[in-house]
């Protein structure tokens, strides 16, 4: 996906038409659920896991509609973050924290193989929980998480932040719900990055024993997405988005998977690819395929979607919308006839673009977006769903779908063979998690 | 000073009461019934659909909304209107000034310089355009493209102009400094002479869409283009004409007048669309070449006339010209007829000229 700089400002404005109408900015409304006065105030929350993904989190919270009281980590913190966390009670121990806490819900911004032990403990502590992505290293740990909060009754929501884009919101409803693109048979998506991904250890941390915490190093406590046994490396880390993202503007879930990858850049001790591509299979002809790589970032990342009638690009924080030159543009009708009407009324030429969508005037603020609005609406959308009993919009389900599709590919990579998602997708559907019980709320 | 007829053209039958497209049972055959009804349809023109069924097949071009309406029952309509939209298209990338590459692009970059050799659609389209300017007295122009561009028109993004910025865009105006050479070369004896055909080439492209569905053997059909031009191809659905209502520019709610068209063209000039106003002045899109300014006498004018091309840019020829360059044309040209609406009369449309291809009826409130 190269484009002009012209090429890019023709999409822009095309996107800014078609999301132009007042469904656009109904759908943008996330944070309304929670506005005003809600039973309960804000919610009180603990956040876990005080690395970078933890303090975006809690410099996106709204104390209008969820209070931080607790942070806990690990780690020994630098003097720049215990300023950070002023006024706020500190913890090492999430165990411990959990014991002594007055908490509705817990944030966890962990690396990936401790969300199911973390978020399993919170939710049967009857503790609403929201769980950065990915869910968990393994189906039996997503199972856990899921079955945890149907029993207790409690929210859990993974934080796929696309749902929460006010852009790509406005995208698939406007868009791809609308039809504008026409039948979609491909998809292109793409995670490239330049760069090891490897960060250097800050001199506080050297000297910090991480053994009884499971990292055998600090390093490997830092650079935990590098290796296998703390993450599921760039398809489970990266490749989850794009799947998400997928999976939702197609409405649709993988029926099989093929891919390939392997360490081809950075031979530097890390166990974890560097390189991952795979093909996912969809119903109905349906096929998208993904490009993780770390060796060249020049195309950013980006989800694109080829329709008969056009092209969706999403990515790179703005959403651009291409036609299909000389195909599917062409509507066609059918009309009795009936009666003495005239069949047209002849007037001053119309624009077709002018007569098709008005123009947003507060466009700019959908047309391009950042990424830190998406973390605060997501956490304002999963306070309102506590307060509120409102569907989480990033919920469990959608994220075992992702989860299952990245440990599919994961599989097809070992195998070096195609792998059918099939057998689990009925036997492991579940609707749990995703919607608060309005009658054990906290008053 | 000229006559106000209420009909015009007295030839052709009456309408018969049961005639129309109902708009509002408009239904979306998806693509797999499309298929279907070409796949079942049998090669002597009947399909699988309704015997009154009449499709509307449409596509975005020309930065408006070009439709066929034309009859189901022959099995290539969908198939002509197909290539009807095709020629367009076609025609789109040929004779738009938005198109760095086509063809007016390219002779509006170099035709100073040099002689350029142009392919016959645009030859023909230039050729006729000197005609209509000369049998205009010089309304119709196609030579205003730096004035359109210095009043912001082109950009849509309207303002008004600087006066040493109009004066120098009206240095650059005049059809006579287009020159047409042996061969099928064109060129401007004025340097920076901009054509641009928004006025005509709707209309043209309607003109050569009717012929690919003359071709394919099918007598009738409307064709339309952003609402502004319409081309009649045969008597429509039951022999009395096409059944066209002129709405009214600005009581939108009402119509002007109804016509019925047969074997003929409409075109429509107003200001509606594209205006603006800057200290209380309201400026609209259509610009007199003569001045370089807005005309203002005529607030809506449609023309009927043999082909869609002529019918457009006579709209705009009158539209500047006012009533009495359309008296004039009209009188000396059977089978123009023209319903004008003059700013200062918003409630009574004057009609000149008579058609043996259509009837006016003017709406009286």
């Amino acid at each position: 996906m190269v484009l002009t700089p012209d090429a890019r400002k023709i999409g822009r404005r095309n996107f800014l038409k078609a999301v132009g109408g007042t469904s656009a900015l109904a759908a943008l409304g996330t944070t309304a659920v929670v506005r005003g006065p809600s039973r309960g105030g804000p919610v009180r929350t603990a956040l876990v896991g005080y690395g970078k993904q933890g303090k975006l989190l809690q410099v996106s919270i709204d104390p209008e509609v969820m209070e931080l009281v607790a942070i806990c980590d690990i780690r020994p913190l630098a003097n720049a973050e215990r300023e950070l966390i002023a006024g706020t009670n500190r913890y090492q121990d999430w165990r411990h924290m959990l014991q002594q806490e007055r908490i509705e819900a817990v944030l966890i911004a962990t690396p990936l193989w401790t969300h199911s032990e973390i978020a399993g403990a919170c939710l049967e502590a009857r503790k609403h929980v929201f769980c950065e992505t990915a869910m968990a290293m393994d189906t039996k740990g997503c199972l856990q998480m899921m079955e945890a909060a149907k029993r207790n009754k409690r929210l859990l929501a993974i934080g796929y932040q696309d749902y929460y884009q006010p852009l790509y919101w406005a995208a698939y409803h406007n868009i791809m719900k609308q039809g504008l693109l026409g039948d979609v048979y491909s998809v292109e998506a793409a995670w490239h990055s330049y760069g090891s991904g490897r960060l250097e250890s800050a001199p506080e941390s050297v000297a910090f024993d991480s053994r009884p915490w499971g990292y055998g190093s600090p390093d490997e406590l830092l650079n935990w997405r590098l290796y296998r046994r703390y993450s599921n490396g760039l398809m489970g880390e990266s490749g989850g988005a794009l799947v998400s993202l997928t999976n939702w503007y197609l409405d649709s879930v993988p029926t099989a998977i093929q891919a390939a990858g392997g360490i081809f850049s950075y031979h530097d001790g890390r166990d974890a690819d560097d390189h991952v591509y795979a093909t996912l299979e969809y119903p109905d002809g349906r096929t998208a395929t993904l490009s993780l790589i770390q060796s060249n970032g020049f195309e950013g990342s980006y989800t694109q979607f080829l329709g008969r009638k056009g092209t969706l690009i999403v990515g790179n924080n703005e959403a651009l919308l291409f036609a299909e030159e000389g195909t599917g543009a062409t509507k066609i009708e059918a009309a009795k006839l009936k009666g003495s009407q005239p069949v047209l009324d002849s007037s001053a030429s119309r624009s077709e673009e002018a007569s098709n969508h008005s123009v947003l005037t507060t466009a700019g603020s959908v047309g391009q977006s950042s990424g830190m609005a998406a973390f605060q609406q997501e956490l304002d959308g999963f306070c309102g769903s506590i307060r509120t009993g409102a569907p989480l919009r990033s919920n469990a389900e959608h994220a075992f779908n992702v989860a299952r599709t990245c440990f599919a590919a994961d599989e097809a990579i070992k195998l070096g063979t195609r792998v059918s998602l099939l057998e689990t997708a009925q036997s492991n559907r579940f609707d749990v998690g995703s919607r608060a019980d309005s009658r054990d709320q906290y008053a | 000073m000229w006559a106000v007829e209420r009909t015009a053209g007295i030839n052709m039958r009456r309408a018969q009461s049961g005639m129309g497209i109902e708009r509002a049972s408009l239904k979306t055959l998806n693509r797999r019934q499309l298929l279907a009804f070409r796949d079942i349809a049998p090669s002597d023109g009947e399909s699988g659909l309704e015997t009154d069924c009449w499709l509307t097949v449409s596509r975005v071009a020309m930065a408006c909304r070009f439709e066929v309406n034309i009859d189901s029952r022959g099995w290539q309509a969908v198939k002509a209107a197909g290539e009807c939209l095709d020629e367009v298209d076609r025609l789109e990338s040929i004779l738009s000034i938005f198109r760095p590459r086509s063809e007016l692009s390219r002779l509006n970059r170099e035709a100073a310089t040099r002689p350029v050799l142009v392919g016959p659609e645009l030859l023909e389209l230039l050729e006729m355009c000197k005609l209509l300017h000369e049998e205009s007295e010089g309304a119709f122009d196609i030579t205003t493209g730096s004035l359109t561009e210095c009043w912001g028109f082109q950009e849509r993004s309207p303002k008004l102009p600087a006066t040493e910025l109009l004066a120098s865009a009206r240095e650059r105006v005049g059809a006579n400094r287009v020159c047409f050479g042996t061969e099928g070369s064109v060129s401007f004896k004025c340097a920076d002479l901009r054509i641009n055909l928004g006025g005509v080439g709707k209309g043209y492209a309607l003109d050569r869409g009717a012929a690919k569905i003359s071709g394919h053997g099918i007598g009738t059909a409307l064709l339309s283009a952003g609402s502004s031009s319409v081309l009649a191809l045969g008597a429509g659905p039951d022999g009395t004409g096409w059944h066209v209502g002129l709405r009214h520019p600005v009581l939108k709610d009402q119509r002007l007048a109804t016509v019925r068209l047969c074997s003929c063209a409409m075109g429509t000039s107003s200001q509606e669309e594209q205006w603006f106003e800057q200290s209380g002045e309201r400026y609209g899109h259509i610009l007199d070449p003569q001045t370089g300014f807005p005309a203002t006498r005529v607030r809506s004018i449609s023309v009927i006339a043999d082909s869609a091309a002529r019918a457009d840019a006579l709209a705009t020829a009158f539209f500047v010209g006012g009533p009495e360059l359309a008296a004039r044309y009209c009188s000396r040209h059977e089978g123009v007829t023209a319903v004008m609406l003059l700013a200062r009369d918003l409630h009574h449309p004057i009609v000149f000229g008579s058609s043996n291809q259509a009837i006016v009826e003017v709406v009286n409130d």
